[in-house]
């Protein structure tokens, strides 16, 4: 990335950041599309009892990202962040998890039914692998119990 | 002689004993004794060790004055245990027309356990020091036996979901077929491929969950640790336009052997990928066995 860019995108951030929490002072936050798995309180970050994940297999920048605390079908859900909802669907989209759930380990499927474990992590956001990169379906707390289908 | 060493020539003497040998089922045996099969795999015992290292760590975070995960409970869950099943639910295959209309297409949702979601770093410091007291407590290097048994499962199912993933829509063809002369039809079957069991690509109305879709969201202020509720078993019921599709499946799967070519491919498949990885699984079980003798002297089983 040349330095202009980079200067733009660290402009860009600053500015939501504080558009963010302009809004966050003011409890005006709402966020569309099927809110219950958004990031919840403005923050960015994945919390302890949360499972996580993020569009594009990159370290650095948390534009796309999505917050879970129960399983789901990704169907129907889209990508929050910094640009809130406009990511496009995270179904078939996600490049890193980050598994944080404290009672249980979480099980992500792909449409076919093949699961993969993801046990607990302390290090952050981890790239999915080359099966599941752009083939995530859903993912189950605790047992590899897939929604299949609908 | 080293264990190691030792392990290994006991493993040769006993592969070169049984080379070559021809199960029952068909699939090749090995010095486990035993068919190729995923039964290789010790799952059960790693939702064992699951379950006693998160039973050691809810109590440890008790102690240090957190009992959320002590009150949100533990529980021995079957979850890597069925991470490699192969039976005809894995292929969306019915036991008969009654079945096929009753089930759907859809899935039951699972019951979960309470969320625990903590935005409190006191909280997240006294997790990871428990997380590592109670790895410890089952042992030397556990964590790392249990990061390479885990990523050894995965490996297993990976490589088996490939074959799945090109072996599924390649037998969807002439079941496709019979589905448009029964007056079923796919718009776009290369998008209907990636997710070969959304009947919403044939226009179908999928049913629903009996009762209330889970909506609890934690407000996450910081300094807190917020206990969910549990998300409760609820049944699917597929709806009529999807039992009268899935009826049409069953009869399709019957006359284009689409369920018995899967099944009996991802058999074979089983013993070529266990193949692949038995080395791996003859260094692995006996580390796994010890580690789940321990568990279960700490905390018993579930």
């Amino acid at each position: 990335m040349n330095r202009r860019c980079a200067s733009r995108r660290i402009a860009t951030f600053v500015a939501r950041t504080v558009a963010i929490g302009a809004l966050a002072a003011a409890g005006t936050i709402t966020y569309a599309g099927p809110a219950l798995a958004d990031i919840g309180d403005g923050s960015l970050s994945c919390n302890v009892g949360e499972i996580c994940f993020k569009k594009h297999n990159d370290g650095n920048y948390l534009d796309y990202i999505k917050h879970f605390w129960y399983g789901a079908d990704h169907g129907g859900y889209s990508w929050g962040g910094l640009d809130g909802a406009s990511g496009g669907p995270v179904q078939f989209e996600a490049s890193m998890q980050w598994n944080r759930d404290t009672e249980c380990t979480v099980y992500m499927s792909d449409a076919f039914g093949t699961t993969l474990s993801l046990t607990r992590q302390s290090q952050g956001y981890k790239y999915v692998g080359l099966l599941w990169n752009d083939a995530n379906f859903s993912h189950q707390r605790c047992s590899p119990n897939a929604p299949w289908g609908t | 002689m080293s264990p190691r060493r030792s392990l290994a020539i006991t493993l040769a003497t006993i592969a070169i004993a049984t080379s070559g040998c021809q199960s029952s089922s068909g699939a090749d045996s090995t010095f486990f004794g035993k068919d190729l099969t995923f039964d290789l795999y010790l799952g059960d015992k790693l939702d064992l060790i699951d379950y006693a290292t998160r039973t050691l760590t809810a109590e440890c975070m008790s102690q240090h004055g957190f009992p959320q995960l002590k009150e949100a409970g533990t529980k021995q869950y079957k979850g890597f245990a069925q991470l490699l099943v192969i039976d005809r639910a894995r292929f969306r295959g019915f036991g008969s027309e009654q079945e096929a209309r009753r089930r759907g297409f859809g899935s039951d949702q699972a019951e979960e356990p309470p969320p625990v979601v903590s935005s409190d770093p006191n909280f997240d410091a006294a997790l990871a020091e428990c997380d590592k007291a109670s790895d410890n407590a089952l042992g030397e290097d556990t964590r790392a036996t249990l990061d390479a048994y885990t990523d050894l499962g995965n490996q297993l199912s990976g490589s088996f979901g490939a074959w799945v993933r090109q072996e599924v829509p390649r037998q969807m063809g002439p079941m496709l077929d019979c589905l448009e002369q029964k007056g079923y039809h796919v718009d776009n079957r290369e998008r209907y491929l990636r997710e070969p069991y959304n009947i919403r690509h044939f226009n179908i109305t999928p049913g629903r969950l009996a009762g209330e879709p889970y909506s609890w969201k934690p407000a996450k202020k910081p300094g807190t640790v917020e206990v969910g509720p549990a998300k409760p078993h609820l049944r699917y019921v597929p709806s009529s336009q999807e039992a009268d599709f899935a009826a049409a499946w069953f009869q399709c799967d019957q006359s284009t052997h689409r369920l018995d070519n899967l099944l009996n491919g991802a058999h074979q498949t089983e013993s070529e990928v266990v193949a692949k990885f038995e080395d791996k699984l003859a260094e692995l079980n006996p580390k796994i066995e010890a580690i789940a003798r321990k568990a279960t002297g700490l905390v018993g089983n579930a």
